[in-house]
């Protein structure tokens, strides 16, 4: 927990406000978190970093819970040779298809990268583990408006449960 | 805490604590008959269960590997709990009768090929007496006097739409929810989190309402994370005990009175499967070979709107919602069975995963961003019995048991996607009345979650493992007290019609007990 706190801060302080993510990849705040991370190098970082944001391009989200998402993978990556193996190929595959770095592609061609290997093993697996991490985060489903755990505030009765207004008479 | 000798022979084994384990255990424990429950997973308390639907999920879910074919989901084939309570913990309390003439399958919708339709061989007249002591006992909703739940927003959109299209059979469910205090127990805080176990026991689940009745009558004794791995039976086909793995791994058997196995199917199945003996080559009690066979489940599948206005479908009582005017048979719809439009929320997670599964980019966030406008039911209807459809066993895969892993083989009858393809069309013009912007399909995401008819009652041993009490045909001391049972699944969710039979059974294994005939 405190290494991926760690991720995020130092993204913010190195640029000095928060990571302004595109699809152009251009701006490169994971060269930093690449290097903190225990397994990837600064381009897998980068890479894993926009494709998890082109997965789930929520608008106003801020990138440390994207950031959580590729410490995750980090973090099994590390722990296993197997799935190490499968980001990597996927990475790989990425780039190849790209005729260089995915990464660093237009945007148009980043995206028709991703659509051709929609259905590649790594695609899958990176797809949930995003899922899990992401929408497993409080602080984010709060964003998408699903208020998690109601038990300490007595449940829904009085919170809403059936406050609809526009349906018809 | 009582506690009995492995080698007391009088005692009733009962494997499973969940709905049919649990209720044939008090029943009987209250009548001062001893009683022994096996229960594989562990026991939480109040404290272990929390708003949080992947951790509820990883706690009392059961894990161990099943291998599902067919149509049947490869890896998750079934969704049900390891623990004591068993799939009570999990279940979302809707109870409903079964329907005079579901239990008369066969003469009402005739012969259908490729099925294996029967009648049930009791009426529903039968079966009456015990579905209100299972009202009562359980504090159905609408029934006994016991007040409906109030409808949640889901509910309302349900309810409005339904109307919309000509419904009328709308309301907030028979559900086994307290609506108020009763029977020790609060009544239901909305809390919306009715399938990862209720924190505050305003659903009914065996775990805090027939298992410490039961442990209050100083005849049962709830032996947990006990693996029963087989039944054993002597040379006159009586069963004389079961053997099991403790808690420590440590191979124990019980002796034993009597058997009732309450695994939910695929654990009953894989039980008596795995008790093959000499005399029983295909498995206890297996002489007719249909031990494992005719396995049903329902077809089950989601409709999710996106809505006008905000719904806000998470908040509160997940299945107090549902439409019956589609319950009945009517064959000018060109299916056998019946339908429920059933409330149901999914958290943004679950949407994420199987809205538009392997969806990713704007295609779905545009969707979750819009979390607070979804509605969401499930259409639920009959699955017709099939001989085909079974649970086995892997030739050679094992579990951590040293067990062979359950196989769960399913493949949908062209009736049920008749029935399903109906379903969803409706329930996709009861979103689209209100002006629902999108209206999204769930379908074949789903595992199974209601398990029947592998151990199928009948009146001939040829043709059905049980009698209409249970009991099996070959072994008078053996019984199955679960869904197993069930020759045909109606369209209603089973947990009522389990208890109601459970009851039943209680009374009948008293009175043999009594007489001395077993």
């Amino acid at each position: 927990m405190k290494r991926r706190q760690f991720i995020a801060d130092s993204v913010r302080l190195a640029l000095g406000t928060r990571a302004a993510v595109s699809m152009s990849g251009m701006i490169s705040p994971m060269a930093l978190a690449g290097t903190i991370g225990k397994t990837f190098n600064d381009h897998e970082a980068r890479t894993l970093f926009v494709l998890v944001h082109a997965m789930f391009p929520h608008r106003d989200l801020d990138d440390s819970y994207y950031l959580d998402v590729v410490a995750h993978l980090d973090t099994q990556t590390s722990a296993s040779a197997r799935f190490s193996g499968l980001i990597r190929t996927g990475i790989q595959t990425l780039d190849e298809t790209a005729g260089g770095s995915w990464v660093d592609a237009t945007p148009e061609r980043k995206l028709q990268i991703l659509t051709a290997l929609q259905e590649e093993e790594f695609f899958g697996v990176i797809l949930n583990r995003a899922i899990d991490v992401l929408y497993r985060n409080q602080e984010v489903l709060t964003r998408l408006g699903y208020q998690g755990s109601s038990i300490e505030f007595g449940g829904y009765l009085h919170r809403g449960f059936d406050d609809i207004g526009w349906l018809p008479e | 805490m009582t506690e009995f000798s492995l080698d007391d022979s009088s005692i009733l084994v009962v494997i499973g604590s969940g709905a049919s384990g649990a209720v044939v255990a008090n029943s009987l424990a209250g009548r001062g008959v001893a009683v022994v429950c096996l229960e594989a997973g562990r026991r939480l308390g109040f404290g272990d269960i929390v708003n949080n639907e992947p951790e509820m999920f990883d706690k009392f879910t059961w894990l161990d590997e099943r291998i599902g074919s067919g149509d049947a989901l490869a890896q998750f084939p079934v969704w049900n709990c390891k623990t004591v309570g068993g799939t009570t913990m999990h279940w979302t309390a809707t109870s409903l009768r079964l329907q005079p003439h579901e239990m008369q399958a066969r003469t009402t919708y005739g012969e259908i090929e490729g099925t294996s339709l029967v009648d049930w061989p009791l009426k529903y007249e039968e079966l009456a007496p015990y579905y209100d002591r299972a009202e009562d006992r359980m504090g159905v909703t609408g029934t006994n006097g016991i007040e409906r739940l109030p409808g949640n927003n889901n509910y309302k959109v349900l309810a409005a739409g339904a109307r919309k299209i000509g419904y009328e059979q709308i309301n907030t469910n028979n559900i086994a929810i307290n609506s108020g205090p009763r029977d020790g127990r609060p009544g239901c805080l909305q809390l919306g989190f009715c399938t990862s176990g209720c924190a505050v026991g305003a659903k009914w689940s065996t775990l805090y309402t027939e298992i410490p009745a039961a442990e209050a009558t100083d005849y049962f004794e709830l032996r947990t994370e006990c693996m029963a791995v087989r039944i054993n039976h002597d040379e006159k086909n009586r069963v004389t005990g079961v053997t099991y793995l403790d808690a420590d791994g440590r191979l124990r058997e019980q002796k034993a009175r009597a058997v009732c196995i309450a695994g939910n199917v695929v654990e009953t199945t894989r039980l008596l499967l795995n008790s093959h003996s000499r005399a029983f080559p295909h498995g206890l009690a297996n002489s007719s070979g249909m031990v494992g066979k005719n396995y049903m489940r329902h077809v089950l599948a989601g409709v999710v709107g996106l809505m006008p206005g905000p719904v806000n479908l998470h908040r509160g009582t997940h299945q107090a919602g549902i439409v019956t005017d589609e319950r009945g048979y009517d064959a000018s719809r060109g299916f056998a069975g019946g339908i429920l439009f059933l409330t149901v929320p999914f958290t943004p997670e679950v949407l994420a995963r199987l809205l538009i599964p392997g969806a990713w980019g704007q295609r779905i966030t545009s969707v979750l961003e819009r979390y607070d406008h979804l509605a969401a039911m499930l259409v639920h209807g009959e699955d017709l019995p099939q001989e085909s459809n079974f649970i086995g066993l892997h030739p050679d895969r094992r579990d951590q048991y040293g067990l062979p892993v359950p196989v769960v083989h399913y493949r949908e009858h062209p009736n049920s996607r008749r029935l399903m393809q109906y379903a969803l069309h409706q329930g996709r013009k009861i979103y689209e009345s209100l002006g629902a912007a999108e209206v999204f399909d769930m379908v074949d995401v789903f595992p199974a979650t209601h398990n029947m008819g592998t151990a199928r009652m009948g009146k001939d041993p040829e043709t059905s493992v049980c009698n209409r009490w249970g009991q099996t045909h070959d072994i008078e001391n053996l019984f199955v007290s679960d869904g197993s049972v069930f020759p045909t699944a109606g369209c209603e969710n089973p947990t009522l019609t389990i208890v109601a039979l459970a009851l039943r059974q209680a009374d009948y294994v008293y009175k043999q007990i009594n007489s001395n005939a077993i």
